[in-house]
């Protein structure tokens, strides 16, 4: 080997040694973390009546601009027969805010008609029933003995839906 | 001081101007030739150069509306309808800024398709074109950040389908969704402005210094009319400020802008998301970017290479009609939502396989039958226009002064109207007076022509 070639070859390998501790420096671009679904109460059981529904923001954090943020509007629905259910208010499709209707006791976009299963998350109807991922996001529900409604967690990813699912 | 002092300030602003001269000569600066042409030229010739200039408005009012935009969940719709309603020109600076913008997109699909149809991406400006490509992607990109900032419904429509776009693509998606748009609004909206005044920007002007060619042409006349004409466009259609986007209440149907809508129609045909709004759009794109490299014809003209110009006729084309297709909604009240704006698949994509089809069928048969003829009538009736336009001295005189005249007129019209607050008016008149300032360039140069002859 030349000396020429040996100095070359010592120079990039110092190179690439002290390159190497930077790369992991990509992580910084990735939002890895969302917001922390902490356990928050949302209602009562008497805030609503049967076969209707109310927003609510979650998590909430007292600041106007985050909680404005549709990321953490969610709609909670209390179906006829008295469960409540709770999901992510965020269409699947291109991410419009969508509703309960009481009368068709199913959930509706209003940009481009997808409609999901109030019981189940799923959309039956209008291009997110034909994604891959159709299923709403859901709020972990849990009542106490004085009928408040607590909300601790969410299964699936806002926007993107429950994976798998 | 008197005529002597006179003479030594000349002297003293011409010395001044001769030492800066030399002094940048040393600089990047004059690599660039800037020509500015003794004699009206056909647009054709520096479309490019008119697409920058849109670019440097664009800059300019950007910069401006930056004073003022707040790129937050809350504030961003009441901080636009503060520059709009209250500040001091903000109406007309931010209508200036919208409507350059489509002035931008329009040149520039211009400025493709002319250099397309005149075989320009051939005899070694393969790089050039290349990079002309990607610098019209960014303006789509930036165009696309930049009405999305004012989150009002329309705004919010756009940024949820490009949001749902990103995370539609298979294994990456998700991280790219992530890296380009953070979680959560509070997170996107942040991103789009950062995107949108520092970015893209940015990029498109390190692109642009391997787009530029060294010759560029500036042709003062041409550009004050464009000028003028975007702030005509701006009186005439003021971009309204639209509903504001609240996340309580659902939105009402809103189509996107004109640049989107093309977009918007092949995702509303149902397919697969990733599919119609990604991977089409994408090959779309790929395509023109192989062009140089499989059109080996040596020839530059349209007519000769007929499968290229039937691809390209092709192109603008679907460009249209995705476009206007994308803006139709069946009025039909009685049908649900999803029926309504249902784009039939089958149909719709018979339709842009059809137009390929016709484009390189009616080129092939343009080129192979019916232009040999019509060159050879050309070559057998020649008869040479020698067309000389002189005007006497006399009525360059009565133009100039009364073009003057309403330049004046105008002027005081228009600053009349803004006290006014008849915004719309103000802003045409600025822009027919900044158009009459064209002509008379114009003028002038013909009039130094006739001087030298
Ligand atoms: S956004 Fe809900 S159907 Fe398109």
């Amino acid at each position: 080997m030349k000396r020429r070639d040996f100095v070359k070859g010592i120079v990039l390998a110092s190179g690439i040694v002290g390159i190497t501790p930077f790369i992991p420096a990509g992580k910084f671009l990735v939002t890895t973390f969302s917001f922390k679904y902490v356990r928050q109460k949302i209602a009562n059981v008497n805030d609503i009546p049967p076969n209707n529904r109310l927003l609510f923001t979650y998590p909430k954090t007292g600041d106007i601009e985050q909680d404005s943020d549709p990321f953490r509007k969610f709609l909670l629905i209390r179906l006829p027969n008295g469960e409540f259910k709770a999901y992510s208010a965020v269409c699947l499709h291109l991410w419009c805010i969508i509703d309960y209707k009481p009368d068709k006791v199913d959930i509706e976009c209003p940009c481009h008609g997808s409609t999901y299963n109030a019981q189940t998350g799923v959309a039956f109807k209008g291009p997110a029933s034909k994604q891959f991922n159709k299923t709403l996001p859901e709020v972990k529900l849990e009542i106490d003995d004085n009928g408040d409604i607590y909300a601790n967690g969410v299964i699936g990813v806002i926007g993107y839906g429950r994976e798998g699912a | 001081m008197g005529e002597k002092g006179h003479k030594n300030i000349g002297k003293l602003l011409a010395d001044l101007y001769n030492w800066v001269i030399d002094r940048l000569r040393r600089t990047v600066l004059f690599g660039i030739r800037l020509v500015i042409p003794k004699k009206l030229l056909s647009i054709h010739g520096f479309l490019g150069m008119l697409t920058l200039v849109t670019f440097i408005i664009l800059g300019v009012t950007g910069v401006l509306l930056a004073f003022y935009y707040k790129p937050s969940i809350t504030q961003a719709y009441t901080s636009v309808k503060l520059i709009n309603n209250e500040v001091e020109f903000g109406i007309i600076i931010r209508n200036i800024h919208y409507h350059a913008a489509n002035a931008m997109l329009i040149l520039a699909i211009y400025h493709l398709f002319y250099q397309l149809f005149s075989g320009k991406y051939k005899v070694r400006n393969e790089v050039i074109w290349i990079t002309g490509i990607i610098t019209g992607v960014l303006t789509f990109l930036e165009a696309y950040t930049g009405y999305d900032l004012i989150l009002n419904e329309r705004g919010v429509l756009a940024i949820n389908i490009g949001a749902s776009l990103t995370n539609s693509v298979p294994i990456i998606g998700r991280t790219l969704a992530s890296i380009l748009l953070g979680f959560g609004f509070s997170d996107i909206i942040l991103h789009f402005y950062i995107f949108h005044i520092l970015v893209i920007p940015l990029l498109m002007i390190i692109i642009l210094t391997i787009h530029l060619p060294r010759n560029l042409i500036f042709d003062p006349p041409v550009v004050a009319v464009l000028g003028g004409a975007i702030l005509i466009a701006a009186g005439l259609y003021p971009v309204p400020l639209g509903e504001g986007f609240n996340p309580n209440i659902p939105p009402g149907i809103t189509v996107p802008e004109w640049y989107i809508t093309g977009l918007y129609a092949l995702l509303r045909t149902g397919i697969d998301k990733f599919v119609a709004g990604v991977l089409l759009p994408t090959l779309f794109i790929v395509y023109f970017l192989l062009i140089p490299f499989i059109d080996k014809n040596k020839s530059m003209s349209w007519h000769d290479r007929p499968l290229i110009t039937g691809l390209g006729i092709a192109g603008l084309a679907q460009i249209a009609l995705t476009t206007v297709w994308g803006f139709y909604i069946n009025p039909n009240k009685v049908i649900g939502l999803a029926e309504r704006l249902a784009i039939d698949p089958i149909q719709f994509y018979i339709i842009l396989a059809i137009i390929i089809a016709a484009s390189i069928i009616a080129s092939y048969v343009y080129s192979i039958y019916i232009h040999p003829k019509i060159s050879q009538n050309r070559t057998s009736n020649k008869t040479v226009k020698n067309f000389k336009f002189t005007i006497s001295e006399r009525a360059i005189t009565a133009l100039v002064i009364a073009a003057i005249a309403i330049q004046v007129i105008l002027t005081i019209y228009s600053i009349n109207s803004y006290a006014n607050k008849l915004y719309n008016i103000s802003m045409i008149s600025m822009g027919a007076s900044l158009t009459i300032f064209g002509f008379l360039i114009h003028l002038a140069r013909i009039f130094s022509a006739q001087e030298g002859d």
